[in-house]
């Protein structure tokens, strides 16, 4: 059996709101191995967003544990909280999560300027190869089209070679074709790799590529019957 | 550091103006403190050069060198190995142009006696030696001259440089010829007797027996803010300065802080992805020392080259420590501005990031 990379287990999020309680997420216990390419889906306002904060380690659950590739990560600090989010989680955003004034080689160089190590160009190399972006090196985000900005924001995460990866909406700003060009993807370095992804959405086309499918519906997550 | 040169790079046309503005608004500081203080020093460089500890002035004259008689009887108990006797008096030069001069009557034997930086000393009663700032109206070494209203002509033996009191070139003499002169000129007190001084300089002593109740004596400091206009203009100017260094570090701040606001997308995201608020905030400071210290740099050299290029028509001086203060205070601002962005950058949330 794959490791568990990702474990929720009886997690609750609730914030005031007015003199309203919020319950944005509802007891959840929920876990991710390795390999293992996960899709939530939910109307928006359903409490996505907020699994997905909780789950990369950026707000702690209200009650609950969040294990992090057997990290326990509700009982640590915000600065090693950070460094767990820095070494062991990528994130893959919606509107792609580039800094707009480096380049595509250099996106990937910066994990290796924070941490302090040398850049691995023959990683690098490769894996821009085989996310077929070789040729953009060279250029800026401003310079590349959406689908390209994913494919670099997907091999920036890869490079940081993370347990888990936290995709949030990467098809938004995608047509159809090019949406599932970035899935398959995603889905094949999963496997290939190891990692255990998870990536909310709320298009139901895409869930043919994930090996399980959850659906939120106003805090509540369900696994939803799912045939590959 | 890798952040901040790559957006140095990146967004170059932005930065260049950012250096630019840095850049003219510390121009016009260094410049405007040149200025001031070339202007105070041709106050006071020709007493300044003595390096003189104080100066005994006739009580009745309030610190007025101009109205200050001494004579014999009064300073006699003072003068020493380290005193010396000055008389002071204005007179009008005319040449290509007028022009207003100091003459200061000295003995050529005495610490008053200036370096020579042209000719030779003054020997006989009628030679002079001028300051080198009245070549500009086209005095030469061997000239004769005469002041206005008086019959007398004078050789001129030498000159000397930094020479000029209350901003007026200075013309020295023998100070038997001084009290002659300042006689013969219209408008001037006859002497009293032919003993008669301004002003008695101390070289070293501090504590001196006189009588109090005829005679004072200041430090040169204390004589040279006496002077008639030099305190109203050096306060002036020192807080123009300042106020200018104020309001150009407040802009920087404002400038930093703003170039980081508009970044706080970007560093949310950073921020999202783990990099620490450490790594960010480097590289905001970093940021703000190329930008700072690149504009100053230029502000510096345009001061100079103007400074080179206006030496002659104003009174242009580089003080380097007045150029370290206002540097430093400029480096202040910035860090103020840094600090600022710092904490922007501590307090963005990175989950609105995601969210």
């Amino acid at each position: 059996m794959a490791k568990t990379m990702l474990e929720l287990r009886r997690v609750t999020r609730e914030f005031v709101q007015g003199d309203e309680t919020v319950r944005a997420l509802r007891e959840t216990n929920f876990s991710v191995r390795a390999g293992e390419f996960v899709a939530v889906i939910g109307p928006s306002g359903s409490g996505k967003s907020t699994l997905l904060t909780i789950a990369g380690g950026l707000q702690n659950p209200s009650a609950g544990t969040v294990v992090i590739n057997g990290i326990n990560a509700t009982k640590l600090s915000k600065k090693q909280l950070s460094n767990v989010r820095l070494k062991r989680v990528g994130f893959i955003l919606q509107a792609s999560n580039l800094v707009p004034f480096l380049t595509v080689e250099k996106q990937l160089i910066l994990l290796n300027k924070v941490v302090g190590t040398k850049p691995d160009k023959a990683a690098i190399h490769t894996l821009l190869v085989e996310l077929g972006i070789e040729k953009l090196r060279n250029k800026y985000p401003s310079e590349l089209s959406g689908g390209e900005r994913q494919r670099v924001a997907i091999a920036k995460v890869l490079y940081g070679n993370p347990s888990l990866i936290l995709a949030d909406e990467p098809t938004a700003s995608l047509d159809t074709t090019k949406a599932f060009d970035v899935v398959q993807l995603l889905a094949r370095e999963t496997r290939e790799r190891g990692k255990a992804t998870i990536m909310v959405t709320h298009d139901e086309r895409l869930i043919k590529y994930c090996d399980k499918v959850y659906e939120m519906r106003d805090g509540v997550l369900m696994l939803r019957p799912h045939k590959k | 550091m890798f952040l901040a040169v790559n957006e140095l790079m990146r967004e170059r046309g932005r930065f260049v103006l950012i250096v630019l503005v840095i850049a003219l608004v510390s121009y016009l500081t260094f410049f405007l403190t040149a200025l001031a203080y070339g202007l105070a020093t041709s106050y006071t460089q020709g007493i300044d050069k003595w390096q003189a500890s104080g100066i005994v002035l006739q009580k009745d004259a309030n610190d007025n060198i101009a109205r200050s008689l001494l004579r014999k009887t009064d300073y006699d108990t003072i003068t020493g190995a380290d005193t010396a006797l000055l008389g002071v008096s204005t007179a009008t030069v005319e040449r290509e142009n007028k022009k207003d001069v100091a003459l200061f009557g000295i003995d050529t034997e005495s610490f008053l006696q200036p370096a020579i930086t042209e000719g030779r000393r003054a020997a006989e009663p009628r030679e002079v030696v001028a300051s080198d700032a009245l070549k500009k109206i086209g005095l030469k070494l061997d000239d004769t001259l005469r002041f206005q209203g008086g019959e007398t002509e004078y050789r001129i033996v030498g000159f000397t440089n930094r020479a000029t009191f209350q901003t007026a070139p200075i013309v020295y003499m023998n100070l038997d010829q001084w009290r002659e002169t300042a006689s013969e000129l219209a408008g001037m007190t006859a002497m009293r007797d032919s003993t008669t001084v301004s002003a008695v300089v101390t070289k070293n002593s501090t504590a001196l027996s006189y009588d109090t109740a005829t005679m004072n004596w200041q430090t040169i400091r204390d004589f040279s803010f006496k002077l008639p206009g030099y305190n109203a203009q050096v306060l002036t100017f020192s807080t123009m300065i300042l106020f200018l260094i104020g309001i150009a570090s407040f802009v920087l701040a404002i400038f930093m802080y703003i170039l980081t606001l508009q970044k706080k997308p970007v560093f949310g995201v950073l921020k999202a992805e783990g990099i620490p608020n450490s790594y960010v905030s480097q590289s905001v400071k970093v940021q703000i020392v190329i930008l700072s210290v690149a504009g100053m740099a230029i502000g510096l050299v345009l001061t100079l080259a103007t400074g080179a290029a206006l030496a002659d028509k104003v009174p242009f001086m580089v003080q380097p420590l007045f150029y370290l203060a206002i540097v430093t205070l400029f480096l202040l601002g910035a860090a103020i501005g840094g600090v600022a962005s710092v904490w922007a950058v501590t307090k963005i949330d990175p989950v609105e990031a995601i969210g």
